[in-house]
């Protein structure tokens, strides 16, 4: 039996050792991509299949192409850059309780010959849904019709002709001004943003608060997209109303003094994927 | 041994397969599914994240007819102009993003609102009698204070406190205060002195189910969830083993029935007593119809009509603000008793001695005109209880019938004990 064994080593020894094909770790790490050309070269979706997946679920191809779709977004599904490579920058200002107007990052590019080192961010930002969604006009502070991510991708966001996927296809016009504004919560989106009855606001302004995602970003997706919310609500169930009858010999009336919370009830809710 | 070989050999295909896996863990899946909201209408479900409200709204008696945008989505008379994505272009919110708070007054101000339910029906809502009209109508509704104040709460918006607390299975609990007892002499159906004295605390607790969205059909509002202490005062009184129990806000006719029998049975004027009720039947007659036969006649009128017959209630209405209230009149005794009301003092004609009948000025009238609201019931209730009365008649008889002269004491509700001496 031993000697079966040594003689398995040996045979399998000598077999690593004249076996000319090289194991390697890695492989294909030296296999660089060139990415001086005008649009990126790197291919988010290797990293990020999920997300690709959920933006390609969000409309039929078919319908996009045929340039039938409304939804803005279901157009980024292989355009990354135009969220996450943005040159808007908005930025919620408590003091004002509004959002203003904040240069765009500095993302690193290899176009052309030389390079742009990033500065803010390398490939990619974590964006703010407000950065675009919260801008009144652009008013030549951004010039965005000039950023080189969306050159001659108009289309793409304003509705038009441009290609997508290599085909030449039509997207129903959506207009320049204000078309994307999240308003009604007060935030200075447009000129008429008053957001004084809002029903939501303080969930938006919790939102900005809280440190999981960026800005108010976790309100926006809580209900534009179909992440699953779970939600602890603390609600008043009752009322403490304080009446004295007020009165002199001559005259009196029911004073209602106080109308304050009596009481709570808590439930849990599930907002299903 | 085994064993830990097996282990060992566990954990190692693990990590080989974990260092191996090409797989990304994300966190918060879903965040770019992003909902297409272009379609004509609503498509980011309000239930998503308000099944309970559902729930409240699936069992409510009022408005499970209607989806959440009929309510908070209501522009009609709000001019708020919410946020929509529909078609190609989009609107950007105003004063409002998604919802707005209603106020109840929004639909149920003015004239009311005509809007499209679940089922596309036009419904009516109906306006919020007076409440619903500038400075919420006459200073007569016995509860515009609550909706003032409500007003200015910041418990919900607007004055929906006060909608809600009625209206629907929102809890309450209510602390009232007020006097104790008041003392008065009676000379020549003269007030010759008065006083009020103590403090009576009353605490009510009206329990629901606490939803908000669970709304009430009217019947099912009862006045004596709140008044309580009036509640307790008429149907327990105070024990007066003697006699008929001290029962405030159940005045009775003073009559030679009182001494013959007892004070449950016709009145001289040939029908049942209007305000007074029989023991045996106190805990289940006294709901709103009771309350309303006073306090919003109008109401009890349209709804009673042998009573209204009966009672001659067309022309009490008249004597009473009852049409321009929400639900319950702030009233004195002399609205309808007073001097050229319908139902003016008229002497007993079982009886002699003419009582405060046709006195000048007219007693009924001093009283409402002098002593504060609060008061002017139970001054006349100092008399007109019939634990009060008593039975035997004679030199006690000519008292009151003939001279007007009483010294009285009585307390608030829900005691209501009163001492009648001369």
């Amino acid at each position: 039996m031993k000697r079966m064994i040594m003689f398995a080593i040996a045979v399998l020894a000598i077999s690593i050792f004249v076996l000319p094909v090289t194991l390697s770790l890695f492989s294909g790490q030296h296999r660089w991509y060139n990415i001086s050309p005008q649009e990126n070269q790197i291919p988010c979706k290797k990293c990020h299949a999920d997300v690709y997946e959920e933006m390609m679920n969000m409309e039929p191809l078919s319908k996009k192409i045929a340039g039938q779709s409304n939804s803005p977004h279901s157009y980024m599904d292989e355009n990354c850059e135009l969220c996450h490579r943005t040159c808007f920058n908005m930025t919620y200002n408590p003091s004002t309780g509004k959002y203003e107007k904040f240069p765009g990052f500095t993302y690193a590019s290899g176009k052309d010959e030389g390079s742009i080192p990033g500065v803010e961010a390398h490939a990619a930002s974590t964006i703010e849904c407000m950065d675009c969604h919260g801008i009144p006009m652009d008013a030549k502070y951004w010039n965005h019709w000039g950023y080189e991510e969306y050159k001659g991708r108009c289309f793409l966001c304003h509705g038009g002709t441009g290609y997508y996927r290599g085909k030449f296809i039509t997207v129903p016009f959506r207009g320049y001004s204000n078309f994307i504004s999240a308003g009604g919560f007060g935030f200075g989106t447009t000129s008429n943003d008053t957001g004084e009855r809002a029903a939501h606001k303080q969930f938006v302004l919790d939102s900005i608060i809280n440190p999981d995602m960026e800005d108010a970003n976790e309100a926006c997706i809580a209900c534009h997209t179909k992440i699953q919310v779970k939600l602890n609500f603390n609600v008043t169930s009752s009322l403490m109303i304080s009446v004295n009858d007020t009165y002199n010999q001559s005259a009196s009336y029911w004073n209602v003094a106080n109308i304050s919370p009596g009481g709570y009830i808590t439930y849990k809710e599930v907002k299903e994927g | 041994m085994k064993k830990i070989i097996v282990l060992i050999l566990f954990i190692g295909v693990a990590s080989l397969t974990l260092f191996a896996s090409t797989e990304v863990i994300s966190l918060f899946v879903g965040q770019h599914s992003f909902i297409n909201i272009s379609d004509e209408g609503n498509q980011i479900s309000c239930v998503g994240c308000h099944h309970h409200i559902e729930d409240e709204l699936n069992h409510s008696m009022i408005h499970a007819d209607l989806s959440c945008e009929a309510c908070h989505r209501f522009n009609g008379t709000t001019d708020i102009t919410f946020a929509s994505g529909d078609r190609s272009g989009s609107i950007p919110g105003e004063e409002a993003h998604a919802a707005y708070t209603p106020r109840c007054l929004d639909c149920h101000g003015g004239n009311g609102v005509w809007i499209v339910n679940k089922t596309g029906s036009s419904v009516h809502a109906p306006p919020a009698k007076a409440f619903g009209e500038e400075h919420y109508g006459s200073n007569y509704s016995a509860h515009k204070t609550l909706v003032l104040k409500a007003n200015v709460s910041n418990t919900c918006i607007g004055e929906n406190e006060a909608c809600l607390v009625c209206h629907t299975n929102y809890s309450c609990r209510i602390s009232y205060s007020y006097f104790y007892n008041i003392d008065y002499n009676i000379s020549n159906w003269n007030i010759s002195s008065f006083s009020f004295d103590g403090t009576r605390n009353y605490d009510i607790q009206w329990n629901k189910s606490g939803a908000k969205h669970e709304f009430l059909k009217l019947s099912d509002i009862k006045c004596t969830k709140c008044h309580k202490n009036v509640y307790d005062a008429l149907v327990n009184g105070t024990s007066n083993p003697s006699n008929e129990d001290y029962l405030t806000h159940a005045p009775v006719e003073i009559d030679s029935t009182g001494s013959n029998n007892s004070w449950d049975t016709d009145n001289p004027w040939g029908h049942y007593r209007y305000h007074y009720i029989p023991d045996a039947n106190r805990a289940e007659r006294v709901n709103n119809n009771y309350c309303f036969r006073c306090h919003n006649v109008n109401k009890y009128a349209s709804e009673h009509s042998s009573e209204n017959a009966t009672y001659d209630l067309g022309n009490v209405t008249d004597d009473t603000n009852s049409t321009e209230v929400h639900c319950s009149e702030a009233l004195t005794c002399a609205i309808c008793h007073g001097s050229g009301r319908t139902k003016e003092v008229i002497d007993n004609p079982d009886y002699g001695g003419s009582g405060h009948n046709e006195t000048i000025p007219d007693f009924v009238d001093e009283v409402a005109s002098n002593y504060a609201r609060t008061f002017s019931g139970d001054i006349c209730m100092g008399c007109h209880e019939a634990a009060v009365h008593p039975d035997d008649g004679g030199e006690e008889c000519s008292r009151c019938h003939n001279n007007g002269n009483a010294a009285v004491n009585i307390q608030s509700e829900p005691s209501g004990y009163v001492t009648n001496t001369a």
